[in-house]
């Protein structure tokens, strides 16, 4: 399995970004990471950039997409915030990561950042948060949709750095075909769009930069006409394809 | 060409007046009560006339059903002196065509001076529901692509030929049951409603849409895409020459029971909110959200009203 991406790293409407991203193919396998920087003072993208940092060194180090692997590199990038960290600035960092291997994959993620994954254009897995908006909606008080516009959603309950062992969320996804397409993303991303937007794009898009271009343009009306102060929006969009040495001809 | 037939039908309906007054008696000769006669009835004339015109308007078209989809439309001049917009749906209720190719919707949105733009408009739509009916094809993405590339072809010979400017927006849509592919040009909409919720399915092609993308990545102040004087020119049109890139979708959009897709120009949608027209549709048959967004049009009583024409498609 091959796989093509696009991404984007973005203030938003903010001074500084503490968002970081990084995708890539290596001899060992396929990673894409968000991590988005929280606390601090400010001095969030220190952590978020530990954390791409950490993981992506780790997993060309180890190559590993077990459950054991993935939990050391969530160790090794909580060490890593933590060396990062003085007694005044205790920044953390969320992190939403997808590691492939042939054509299995593993989504591993603390925090807040998303991983969606679209099975034949429809949205087959996400996530789900680590945040106090996410609790409610497994108490059935509100539904998932509802998440965005929730008064406590920057309220996050895991992220690297905080000093305990870390516990990610790790889900195996079935053997990947060749029209599957991932979204990860930090919540200034997902949080001004809906499922359906994101399914709609992506049935319109020859390859994951198309698909990102839509989806931004639908994020930058919504801030314009709602006047919103956005956040750090980042995402990595990956398409996969079959491995195959014959050029395809791409039909616009 | 009966649906095209159709078309015509449901354009420009006129609504006479209610109750007329007769013409009192007077005692004059007979003469001048003749003179006078004429001449009250030419004023009744005058007066029928005026009241037509003011009231000129289509009645929504009567609206179609078969097991998987109901349909109806609005089509509206607004306060416009003329028309510009065109649509065309096929016969939902020919259940050969359905098994064969499924439904077909579109609207088009005319640019042009001296009626050019209702012919442009009226031109894409007549070549939508002739191809639609006589074409082979079953893949319904080659389908909508061939059809407005066609109507490209035609429009762009049209305008060389006369030597008129001109050009039109288009939005069209194929639906089977459980399934919806489009296609747009320019800055008319589509639209899915599900569960209350109204989600543009194609992006305008205006200089907003640029601004929007390149301000959120940073590469020009927000400043500007809000104020830019030209957002709202249109990128893309039909009739512009030789379009590539079409807004459409390439893999199916699956439909849900309860889903409805509305296109619509965008005499609709510059005065009602995305809010106001997913209120106005929720829960409600195609008919009476037609109806609906009719009155709420009217009612705000915008300056200039554009001509506004919509289709609402409920997904049974």
């Amino acid at each position: 399995m091959e796989f093509v991406t696009a991404s984007c790293c973005l203030p938003g409407c903010r001074q500084s970004n503490e968002d970081a991203v990084f995708s890539g193919s290596f001899s060992v396998g396929f990673l894409a990471i968000v991590a988005d920087g929280l606390g601090g003072h400010g001095h969030g993208d220190a952590a978020s950039q530990a954390v791409v940092q950490s993981i992506r060194h780790g997993f060309m180090r180890d190559g590993s997409i077990s459950p054991e692997g993935i939990q050391r590199l969530f160790e090794d990038a909580e060490d890593a915030v933590r060396r990062k960290q003085t007694a005044s600035c205790r920044m953390k960092s969320t992190a939403a990561i997808l590691l492939c291997q042939g054509d299995q994959a593993v989504s591993a993620h603390m925090g807040d950042s998303r991983l969606y994954y679209f099975r034949d254009g429809r949205l087959d897995f996400c996530t789900a948060d680590h945040s106090v908006p996410q609790m409610a909606v497994f108490a059935g008080e509100i539904s998932r949709k509802d998440i965005p516009s929730h008064p406590d959603r920057n309220r996050v309950l895991r992220a690297l750095g905080s000093g305990e062992v870390p516990r990610p969320d790790v889900t195996p996804l079935p053997s990947l075909g060749e029209h599957d397409a991932f979204l990860l993303c930090t919540d200034g991303f997902w949080s001004l769009l809906t499922d359906l937007e994101m399914e709609v794009d992506l049935s319109k898009s020859v390859n994951p930069s198309q698909w990102l271009g839509y989806l931004l343009t639908r994020v930058g009306r919504r801030v314009r006409e709602d006047k919103i102060n956005a956040d750090n929006l980042s995402a990595i969009a990956v398409f996969c394809q079959a491995d195959s040495p014959v050029e395809r001809t791409l039909v616009l | 060409m009966d649906s095209f037939h159709r078309v015509c039908l449901w354009s420009g309906t006129v609504i006479p007046a209610a109750g007329l007054k007769k013409a009192a008696a007077y005692h004059f000769p007979w003469a001048l009560a003749l003179g006078g006669g004429v001449l009250a009835l030419c004023l009744l004339a005058c007066l029928l006339l005026f009241l037509c015109r003011r009231r000129r308007k289509s009645l929504p078209a009567p609206g179609q059903q078969n097991p998987h989809f109901a349909a109806a439309c609005l089509h509206h001049t607004g306060s416009r002196s003329d028309q510009q917009d065109s649509y065309g749906i096929s016969d939902l209720t020919n259940a050969a065509l359905f098994q064969r190719k499924g439904l077909l919707a579109v609207i088009a949105d005319g640019m042009g001076g001296l009626q050019g733009g209702a012919e442009i408009s009226a031109r894409i739509i007549a070549h939508f529901l002739s191809a639609f009916s006589q074409g082979n094809q079953t893949d319904d993405a080659q389908a909508l692509l061939a059809m407005a590339a066609g109507a490209n072809d035609a429009i762009n010979r049209h305008l060389a030929s006369s030597g008129h400017r001109g050009g039109s927006t288009l939005a069209a849509a194929i639906l089977r049951p459980g399934r919806l592919f489009f296609i747009a040009v320019g800055d008319s909409r589509l639209y899915l409603l599900r569960e209350g919720t109204l989600t543009q399915l194609n992006r305008d092609h205006t200089l907003q849409s640029a601004l929007d993308e390149q301000a959120i990545r940073g590469e020009i102040p927000l400043s500007e895409a809000e104020n830019e004087p030209q957002r709202a020119a249109l990128t893309r049109y039909i009739g512009m020459g030789h379009l590539t890139a079409w807004d459409r979708n390439l893999r199916p959009l699956p439909l849900q029971p309860g889903d409805t897709v509305l296109l619509m120009t965008d005499g609709v949608f510059h005065t009602l909110d995305e809010t106001e027209i997913a209120s106005l549709c929720k829960g409600v048959p195609p008919q009476e959200a037609a109806r609906r967004v009719e009155a709420a049009i009217l009612a705000k009583r915008k300056p200039g009203q554009d001509n506004f024409t919509a289709i609402f498609i409920a997904c049974l």
